[in-house]
């Protein structure tokens, strides 16, 4: 191999990590920007996620793939259950309402997080997929292992789905209403527990699914849900907070960004690199790389 | 202001409070008298956090032993009567802080000495407890090679240092044929890691083999990276340290790349049952570090009278085949047992006892399933013991572990270079 | 404990009993209880302050920073260095945490303390993150490694002490700390005029500008001040536990725990720190005690901090303080329902 294939082997790395990163980055930049919470939970729906992968996976044939009906029924449901919780800690007479989203769903990551430690152990678990393993080589480009390349194809279709019922339905447009002006939207008539409990379930239920493809990528540990909690930060830092489409965007930097700088830097750096740009988009651009973020505190 | 007045009324109860709980918490703590007819040892583990795996392999350990002994013999034999053993546990939480004060915890029971913890950041703060209390202190999990090199008169392992495990692996693994001529090195960057892929890329250049990268990164980066940039690289061998997880990461990115190198070697844990879990179907073949398994030849003593019966044991007892470190954890109870039994002095140990049993420790040599345990005194590795052979495993179709190396050791032949993933 | 004189000066009799014999209590601590209860003293006395540091710009400055654990780390990593790579005395090294933490806190305040609400909070975690990745890189912070910390007794101030350096010695070390940082907090924050400054600022930006207060001065006198705070305990942790590496000390989860401590306490009191400091720290501590071996303590936590969120805002002190009363939760249990009409 001569370097220019391990160049194109590098983006094809790089744009598929983005993809995994956008299957998480879309539902959380719906939370922050139309439900205005901060959730620190975010990784554990997809800790969560790839352990129903696991347990339930054996039951269907050792297939991940199958899973992701019943996850996403199960994490709509419990989603929109959770949603009234968080709207009843962040309003009313509360002091630091932010703060108050903040810890709650630090909390419910704890208990999340224990539950799963306490029940099922430690160590990892394999997410078994017969479906999607192994790469398709492209001559003169490189391996697209299969499961990134459906895991991002996920990602991207769910995007999609969202931005059409957000702007093309009329449940996306009360949602949007209510995102715009909460009492406002509720003087309209529009029954804002039951459009935000919609929009939180289908935010757990693509991101628990999110789970399941990850867990298929990688594995299933009880641990695994710091970073990508750090990672939906992350992406909607980049893509500007609560700017859907900026998501697919911020997925591209933050997967080639790793990607190369973890071959042509040095892997140790990484992270530093990373955490380095959110600091700094932050400060100099807070609205994202495109600087289309519509929500401030 | 009527406010500030409740401010400082409040104030008041809250201090009245904090004082009772800690009051209660005071009183909690002073249960255990002197008075005992058991040997206490405290042991500290990770039994909660990221290292609950690897603390509960520790403590099968230490259990096995004390449950073997105490129901084969009664316990230790002390100028005609018979002590039994007790082991309490403390937990250490997988972290540095609550290590150090379950350490105190059990030297404030009362404990005559300690049996250390899992993982080498937490070990290197139990380690400066047991010296300031002056406390004896052995530890079957821990090989980062820090903590041999600070020196410390009270602690001792039982386990070899990973500079030794594996480099000899390494080593073991160049002599293949047909034979490498260049490895590619990667790390996870936390101490018992780095320390692991130093000593493979030391073995490397030694045996003249090259080096085509040598690379350290997060835990929790994107191993797809790693592998192109290993792929471009060609190399013969990809060796690896770090913990379960990134092996698990790194042969699922390898088998989506279509990565094959003749062959994987991985420390620590390859044969234990997490990897196995972890990896599912890429598992076989993958090469390991170990310094003990229950098929090893090894002459057996006390307590247990061959590896095969101490796994044959273990297994009844816990329904898992145990590993190394489970082994290893045994072979420091079994230290004691012996070093206490030479000590003959009945429980509980006075400051003079505790001090005597270091010198017995030093000069000690104990035939165990595990192997021969001696500590070297003085040295680059102050109280380790770096005596017992490393093996070089690879596992098989069915996950389970052969020895393939050293030749003197080994009991079948490697399945060497490894089969392509898409070969399997 | 005479710099307590003037608190106790003002207090009605009884009280003042009840305030000497804690007192006492305290300064008699080690050597009622042993060096396993020292250390969970000195562990509680720690937290404690630690979780009053965070709650002296989270709490009293309504920023929430959620990067402040690593001022911990680098003053640990300060205190370290100089003792380590320089060779000097534990007081050099405190004093040198100092600096820096002041020195880099004011750096960093001057651009991101423009930034409010979760974008601070954000901004502030991913500058510690960084943080923690460069010690793992750099040589000077031991990388990888970490750093092993010298403790004879000529370690402290350059010439050999007569006494050990032992959990009981820590044990007074942190007692003095955590009074000056509780001192400090009284006075600055309490009862003198900076207090009402900052306590302005945080509940209308606006307005406190209006009664021409410098906001930008304030809230960057209050970010260096706590930042200083948490590096001085910083420092002491670093000697005390010997062994201080980058995923330790420089953790995330340091600054979940300050946070958490403090809020479960009640944020913006004196006391609350206090008591969620105690009870999150002994929860965590004496699990093993009580729970054995398990890790059910961890979604225990989870579900107390839900449960305090939704029905004790205002934290332990709320409690005491009668504003989580029957009424209280029925109302807040009947506003709950209401946001469950799903359809």
């Amino acid at each position: 191999m001569v370097d220019i294939g391990l160049f194109t082997q590098i983006v094809i790395n790089g744009l598929l990590l983005g993809g995994i990163y956008v299957t998480i980055g879309v539902g959380f930049s719906l939370a922050f920007g139309v439900l205005e919470v901060v959730d620190f939970a975010v990784g554990e729906y997809v800790m969560v996620g790839a352990f129903m992968g696991a347990v339930l996976a054996p039951l269907f044939g050792a297939e991940g793939v199958f899973v992701i009906p019943i996850v996403l029924v199960v994490f709509f449901a419990v989603g929109a259950l959770i949603q009234p919780l968080i709207h009843h800690v962040t309003t009313g007479d509360r002091p630091h309402p932010l703060l108050m989203g903040l810890v709650f769903t630090f909390g419910l990551a704890t208990f999340l997080r224990g539950g799963v430690l306490t029940i099922f152990g430690p160590n990892s678990q394999d997410v078994p997929s017969s479906l999607l393993t192994g790469g398709i080589a492209v001559p003169g480009l490189g391996t697209f292992p299969v499961v990134r390349t459906v895991t991002a194809v996920f990602g991207v279709s769910g995007l999609v789905v969202f931005m059409y019922y957000l702007y093309r339905t009329r449940g996306g447009m009360a949602i949007r209403a209510i995102a715009e002006d909460r009492t406002n939207a509720r003087l309209m008539g529009i029954n804002i527990n039951r459009y935000q409990s919609i929009a939180y379930g289908a935010y757990a239920a693509l991101t628990g699914s999110a789970g399941v493809f990850i867990g298929m990528t990688f594995n299933a540990s009880p641990g695994m849900g710091l970073q990508y909690t750090a990672f939906a930060f992350f992406m909607v830092v980049l893509a500007g907070m609560g700017y859907l489409p900026g998501v697919i965007i911020a997925g591209v930097v933050l997967g080639l960004t790793q990607s190369f700088t973890a071959v042509y830097i040095s892997g140790n750096a990484v992270l530093l690199v990373l955490f380095a740009i959110i600091y700094v988009v932050l400060l100099v651009s807070p609205a994202g790389i495109l600087g289309k973020g519509e929500w401030a505190t | 202001m009527p406010r500030k007045h409740d401010d400082r009324r409040t104030f008041l109860k809250s201090v009245g409070a904090a004082a009772t709980t800690v009051g209660l918490a005071g009183c909690a703590g002073l249960g255990g008298g002197p008075e005992r007819d058991t040997f206490l040892l405290g042991a500290v583990t990770s039994l909660s956090g990221d290292l609950r795996f690897g603390g509960g392999v520790t403590q099968r350990g230490y259990d096995m032993w004390a449950d073997t002994i105490n129901r084969e013999q009664g316990g230790i034999e002390i100028g005609g009567d018979t002590y039994e053993v007790e082991v309490e546990y403390a937990d250490a939480q997988s972290n540095p802080s609550a290590g150090a004060d379950a350490a105190s915890q059990m030297i404030n029971d009362g404990a005559d000495a300690l049996l250390g913890p899992y993982s080498s950041n937490v070990t290197l703060s139990v380690c400066p407890i047991a010296e300031q209390n002056s406390m004896p202190h052995i530890t079957g999990s821990a090989e980062s090679p820090q903590i041999w090199q600070e020196g410390y008169e009270y602690s001792f392992g039982t386990i070899p240092t990973v500079s030794i495990i594996g480099n000899e692996a390494t080593s073991a693994l160049l002599n293949l044929e047909p034979q490498p001529e260049s490895v590619y090195v990667t790390g996870v960057n936390e101490p018992f890691s780095e320390a692991t892929a130093v000593s493979m890329r030391t073995a490397a250049e030694d045996a003249g083999v090259t080096v085509e990268n040598y690379e350290l990164f997060p835990r929790d980066t994107d191993y797809t990276n790693v592998v192109s940039a290993a792929q471009n690289a060609d190399p013969d061998l990809h060796l690896h340290g770090g913990h379960i997880g990134s092996h698990v990461d790194l042969v699922s990115a390898s088998e989506q790349l279509g990565y094959t190198p003749n062959g994987f070697l991985m420390h620590y844990g390859v044969n234990t049952g997490s990897y196995k879990d972890g990896s599912g179907a890429q598992a076989p073949y993958t090469f390991g570090a170990t310094v003990w398994i229950p098929s090893v030849d090894r002459s057996g003593g006390v307590l247990f009278d061959s590896p095969q019966a101490y796994a044959d044991a273990a297994e009844a007892a816990y329904g898992s085949a145990p590993d190394y470190t489970q082994a290893g954890s045994t072979a420091a109870g079994i230290v004691y047992q012996e070093a206490l039994t030479e000590l003959n002095a009945a429980p509980p140990l006075s400051q003079d006892d505790k001090d005597e049993l270091i010198g017995i420790l030093e000069e000690i040599e104990v035939n165990t399933f595990y192997g021969d345990v001696t500590f070297e005194v003085g040295g680059e590795y102050h109280h380790n013991n770096i005596n017992t052979q490393t093996l070089l495993i690879q596992l098989g179709e069915d996950g389970s572990p052969t020895i393939v190396g050293p030749e003197d050791a080994a009991t079948g032949e490697a399945n060497y270079p490894v089969p392509a993933w898409d070969e399997r | 404990m005479s710099a307590s004189a003037p608190v106790i000066g003002r207090l009605p009799g009884d009280q003042r009993y009840w305030f000497a014999a804690i007192a006492v209590l305290l300064l008699a601590w080690p050597f009622l209880f042993g060096s396993f209860w020292a250390r969970i003293g000195l562990g509680a006395l720690m937290w404690i302050g630690l979780a009053q540091s965070w709650n002296m710009i989270g709490g009293y400055a309504g920023y929430l920073d959620f990067g402040h654990g690593a001022y911990f780390g680098i003053g640990g990593f300060a205190a370290g260095i100089a003792m380590v790579q320089f060779g000097y005395p534990f007081v050099v090294g405190f004093a040198l945490a100092i600096v820096v933490a002041a020195v880099l806190a004011y750096l960093v305040a001057v651009p991101t303390l423009r930034l409010t609400g979760a974008y601070f909070a954000i901004a502030t975690w991913a500058l510690a993150e960084s943080l923690k990745q460069a010690a793992l890189i750099l040589e000077i912070t031991g990388g990888t490694f970490g750093l092993s910390l010298p403790r004879s007794p000529d370690t402290f101030i350059g010439i050999a002490v007569p006494f050990a350096i032992s959990e009981t010695f820590f044990y007074y070390v942190m007692l003095v700390l955590c009074t000056a940082t509780m001192l400090l907090t009284y006075y600055l924050f309490e009862r003198h005029e900076f207090g009402y400054r900052v306590k302005a600022l945080r509940d209308d930006q606006d307005a406190a500008e209006s009664l021409g207060i410098d906001t930008t001065r304030v809230k960057r006198q209050v970010y260096v001040l706590s930042c200083v705070v948490a590096a001085t305990f910083g420092s002491v942790y670093a000697w005390y536990i010997v062994f201080i590496h980058p995923n330790d000390v420089l953790a995330p989860i340091i600054t979940d725990r300050m946070v958490i401590m403090a809020l479960l306490g009640g944020l913006g009191t004196l006391t609350g720190p206090i008591f969620g400091g105690l009870l999150v720290f002994l929860l965590q501590r004496l699990s093993s005690v009580f729970l054995g071996s398990s890790t059910f303590y961890l979604p225990l936590i989870g579900v107390l901090i839900m449960v305090t969120v939704l029905f004790a805002p205002s934290g332990i002190i709320g409690i005491l303080r009668g504003e989580v009363g029957r009424d209280d939760v029925r109302k807040n249990l009947k506003e709950l329902g209401e946001k469950f009409d799903l359809l």
